[in-house]
């Protein structure tokens, strides 16, 4: 159970982490225009549906009978696997949905941190012949590298909290070996079985733990470059 | 701003390929967006037999004639709204005044208020469940509901609420003091 959230929230930060950041980037890289007003509020949309509906799309999409993806798949050739209750895709189906939902949110900070870059800093790396790649590797990025860090900070202190919603929503007793984190556990011991106390204390000791690396990560980051929480 | 200069091989090769990963990108989330307003007015049996891939088929507005008549959808508008503007009013006069009291070096005792901020962020969660547990407990004695908009409030801006603290610190520690 704690390896399942542990896994399921590293490897959500492993995927969830930088996508957004790319996608700033490719973003702010595009001349302004339709396409770039267009891309951007198609993608913050999916920010907005709601855990239920998100799921019962995932189930739509993935069914083995009727799903689009299923159906993609074997015509690409592929064997599909049972998504909604092979335990060995549960992790991906959760960690890609995810992705997917909060992605074009989760750019909007770096497009703000963005907008901060000095121009001056292009104009002299064009003169100096800088390619848009270069400008993108040696201006763009060092500039957001504060946010990133923040943002990573953040995460690191909820990784243990893996959401609750989207996992009881996508469970079922088939792949229950590996959709079992500790925030469903909680909830079914103290709400459906009502050991309350049981509960409470597991509860706690997740965020008791939450907080130490937290703390520590800050401290980490403290010692390394300025930019920590506090 | 920069246009006026021309794009060199390399440069176009990498705006290319960023255009065609913006595209990607793109697609990828517009189809779901696209087929979830289609299903909305399609019809439920070719929605559910995957008949209905990306254009609305047999179109119905049943769905939406059923969500204008039931009458808790609109409460639960009311309430969502009231929720949120005076949560965040709340909130923003409970937060900004702490920012920038933690933001001050010269505050006594700050790291101590900082540190009880960030334990409430993270025990806040096992007592929102409960408060809440404890609130649904009550009700079915004598307190009725009539608190739990309050206790839904007080505990909103005490806990979940310590990162805009947070970020607020951090912008207002830039202020010349």
């Amino acid at each position: 159970m704690i390896w399942n959230t542990l896994s399921i929230s590293l490897y959500e930060l492993a995927i969830g982490f930088p996508i957004p950041i790319i996608l700033a980037l490719a973003f702010n890289e595009l001349k302004g225009g339709s396409f770039k007003k267009m891309a951007q509020t198609v993608t913050y949309a999916p920010h907005f549906i709601s855990v239920v509906v998100m799921a019962g799309m995932i189930i739509t999409f993935l069914s083995p009978s009727s799903g689009i993806v299923t159906h993609l798949i074997e015509w690409l050739g592929f064997d599909a696997p049972d998504f909604l209750t092979d335990p060995k895709w549960f992790k991906t189906m959760y960690v890609f949905s995810g992705v997917w939902q909060s992605a074009g949110w989760g750019t909007i900070i770096y497009l703000a941190a963005l907008s901060g870059v000095d121009p001056g800093l292009h104009e002299a790396a064009i003169i100096d012949g800088a390619s848009r790649f270069q400008r993108v590797l040696h201006i763009n990025i060092p500039t957001i590298v504060p946010t990133m860090t923040i943002l990573l900070i953040l995460n690191m202190g909820s990784l243990l909290g893996v959401g609750f919603e989207k996992i009881l929503l996508l469970q079922n007793s088939l792949n229950m070996g590996a959709s079992d984190v500790i925030s469903t556990f909680v909830y079914r011991s103290g709400l459906v079985d009502a050991q309350y106390s049981f509960s409470t204390a597991i509860g706690l000791f997740n965020s008791v733990i939450n907080a130490i690396i937290l703390v520590l990560v800050n401290q980490i980051v403290r010692r390394t470059n300025e930019n920590s929480l506090w | 701003m920069v246009s006026a200069v021309k794009e060199s091989g390399r440069d176009k090769v990498f705006l290319l390929c960023n255009y065609i990963y913006v595209f990607l990108a793109f697609i990828v989330v517009a189809y779901p967006v696209i087929y979830m307003i289609s299903a909305s007015i399609s019809d439920p049996k070719l929605v559910g037999s995957g008949e209905m891939w990306l254009w609305p088929k047999g179109i119905t507005f049943e769905g939406y004639q059923r969500v204008f008549q039931n009458s808790s959808i609109w409460s639960g508008y009311g309430n969502t709204i009231l929720y949120t503007v005076v949560g965040t009013s709340i909130n923003l006069f409970v937060t900004l005044p702490a920012a920038y009291a933690l933001s001050r070096k010269d505050f006594m005792g700050r790291n101590f208020f900082m540190g009880m901020f960030l334990v409430t962020m993270f025990l806040g969660r096992a007592r929102t469940k409960l408060l809440a547990h404890q609130g649904t407990r009550y009700g079915e004695y004598d307190l009725g509901n009539r608190n739990s908009f309050g206790c839904f409030n007080l505990e909103h801006h005490c806990s979940a609420h310590v990162f805009p603290v947070l970020y607020t610190k951090r912008t207002a520690r830039g202020c010349p003091n």
